[in-house]
């Protein structure tokens, strides 16, 4: 017989950490604007605070994590070979310099520097793409992962065109940017590059991570279908129509995920793992909190873009901080304890398997930990949403320092990992094998 | 140390699944032990066909049977078929995992 063993992919453990131990302050900075909100966050939800927030949310956060785990997801799962680890850590770089400057032009509302700054984060997207469209290209596998990633680069680059041609708009003066066509830019973003990623990539790591032997079984209809969804959406949205078609649009915008969410919560009842680790209930969580996003974006379609008594946009403000906090947020969460360790796992124990007893994943990190950070980000998220609706001015500031505190532990649990671990395993794993 | 069916797999127990922190062998993933003075044959699988650890934990099986076995020629095959399920697993992982017993 001849050993059919192929040596395992894996990106190095410098390229994939720094991305995922920086995403947390870009939550931090998030709540620490909420926690400094005026009074005009619930008057509209283009105040320049409000959008400020949104990118340092979107960009800082969660486009942050969502990097570093596609840089490691496309080698060690999708199966391809990126251009250039190099240019990964240059993009690092680029990238949280070119958020921190466009959040603090947008907050300033500095219509000067928003352009140049928009720039810089068009130029980290590229950098990002081209790695990232390298290994999706060099892979042999034709898998959902593959599908969802290769779809979800294509919204990256059309929110961000979009967003830059705002950024110029504003600056130049060449078109208003009414709110229709800012929920073309925030849905890009939102439901096609974040949204058909995490369903893409969760189509294979909730069935691989808890043991599911049953397989998604119209994936790829799914994001085939939500792409063209997220594509009429945007387009019509942009004309500012009534609500009847709002409502309409919403409710095809929302077709593909729920089609996925119930994909997803099929796998996870079909699986061997019956105790769910932090990556099961970040995905319960996140499947949840996407209901949730779906009754308050068909609420906040149905109100008035901006009415006096600014009811929409506290709506609108709860529809977002759910669908971006709690929807992508827990998800990214529950699967950031499992990215990271992994790859410390494969780079730093599995050499020694033979030799010695190795930690497994579930050593690798405090499940105490991971679970306070997900129910506190959670929490957070929840006392946002409700601050929100109720027009609590107060609450909100305290929910914002909430979602800091959770993401300062989220960090600290992340960090936690990469400290020296042993093995919890019995005997036989505590004895040598080597004779 | 003489490779025999019993000695190999106590030394695969060695191989963990990182993810379940289960060993290889009381996961069911071993399918067959083949065993001479101066070999060894070993076929076995992976929980998932798209698992991206499958192929680091073949390499692991080969490299533990390998330091343990030295003097022997050792071949790690990995089996397609039969698929791997969840009643292959032992009591004992069944328990880690939270199944309930096999009646």
């Amino acid at each position: 017989m001849t050993a059919r063993v192929a040596p395992a992919n894996s990106p190095p453990l410098g390229l994939v950490a720094p991305f995922l131990l920086l995403a947390p302050i870009g939550l931090i900075a998030a709540g620490m604007l909420i926690a400094t909100a005026g009074d005009d966050t619930f008057a509209a939800i283009n105040a320049p605070h409000t959008v400020a927030i949104t990118h340092a949310l979107v960009l800082g956060w969660v486009t942050t994590l969502m990097m570093g785990a596609l840089y490691q997801l496309g080698a060690a799962v999708i199966g391809g070979r990126l251009l250039s680890e190099p240019l990964a850590r240059a993009q690092l770089v680029l990238h949280v310099c070119a958020v921190a400057l466009f959040t603090w032009a947008v907050e300033g509302w500095r219509t000067d520097v928003m352009p140049i700054a928009g720039s810089l984060v068009i130029l980290s997207f590229a950098l990002f793409a081209a790695n990232l469209a390298h290994a999706l290209l060099t892979s042999a596998n034709a898998s959902l992962p593959r599908l969802g990633a290769g779809l979800g680069i294509s919204w990256l680059a059309v929110t961000g065109g979009i967003g830059l041609t705002y950024a110029l708009a504003v600056s130049q003066a060449w078109f208003p940017i009414t709110l229709g066509r800012l929920a073309a830019h925030a849905h890009a973003g939102l439901a096609g590059w974040l949204g058909l990623t995490l369903m893409g990539v969760s189509f294979q790591l909730v069935p691989m991570f808890n043991v599911a032997k049953a397989k998604p079984r119209h994936g790829t209809a799914i994001l085939y279908g939500t792409a063209a969804a997220v594509a009429i959406f945007a387009l019509a949205i942009a004309f500012d129509p009534p609500w009847p078609v709002r409502v309409a649009l919403a409710l095809l915008l929302a077709a593909g995920p729920s089609a996925a969410s119930f994909e997803i919560v099929r796998l996870m009842r079909a699986r061997s793992k019956r105790r769910l680790d932090i990556q099961g209930r970040g995905t319960f969580v996140s499947v949840s909190f996407f209901a949730a996003t779906v009754v308050l974006g068909l609420l906040a379609a149905i109100g008035e873009p901006v009415a006096p008594g600014g009811e929409p946009a506290r709506v609108l403000l709860a529809y977002g901080i759910v669908g971006i906090g709690g929807w992508m947020g827990c998800a990214m969460i529950g699967n950031s304890f499992k990215i990271l360790p992994f790859l410390l796992w494969y780079h730093r124990y599995r050499p020694r398997v033979g030799i010695a007893p190795v930690p497994v994943v579930g050593d690798i990190y405090s499940e105490t930990v991971a679970t306070i950070a997900l129910a506190s980000h959670a929490f957070s998220v929840v006392w946002l949403a409700v601050a929100a609706l109720a027009g609590s001015m107060v609450g909100l500031h305290a929910g914002g320092v909430l979602l800091a505190l959770s993401a300062a532990v989220h960090c600290t649990g992340l960090a936690h990992t990469l400290l020296p671990k042993t093995s919890s395993r019995d005997v036989p794993s505590r004895t040598p094998v080597v004779q | 140390m003489m490779p025999n069916p019993a000695t190999v797999s106590a030394a695969l127990r060695h191989v963990f699944d990182p993810e379940l922190g289960i060993d290889i062998v009381s996961l069911g993933l071993v399918y067959s032990i083949e065993c001479g003075p101066r070999y060894i044959e070993v076929a076995m699988t992976t929980t998932s066909d798209s698992c991206p650890m499958g192929p680091a934990i073949l390499q692991d099986a080969l490299t533990v049977l390998r330091r343990s076995f030295p003097s022997s020629e050792i071949h790690v095959e990995y089996a397609e078929l039969p698929p791997w399920h969840p009643e292959m697993l032992s009591a004992s992982a069944r328990e880690v995992l939270g199944l309930p017993p096999v009646p």
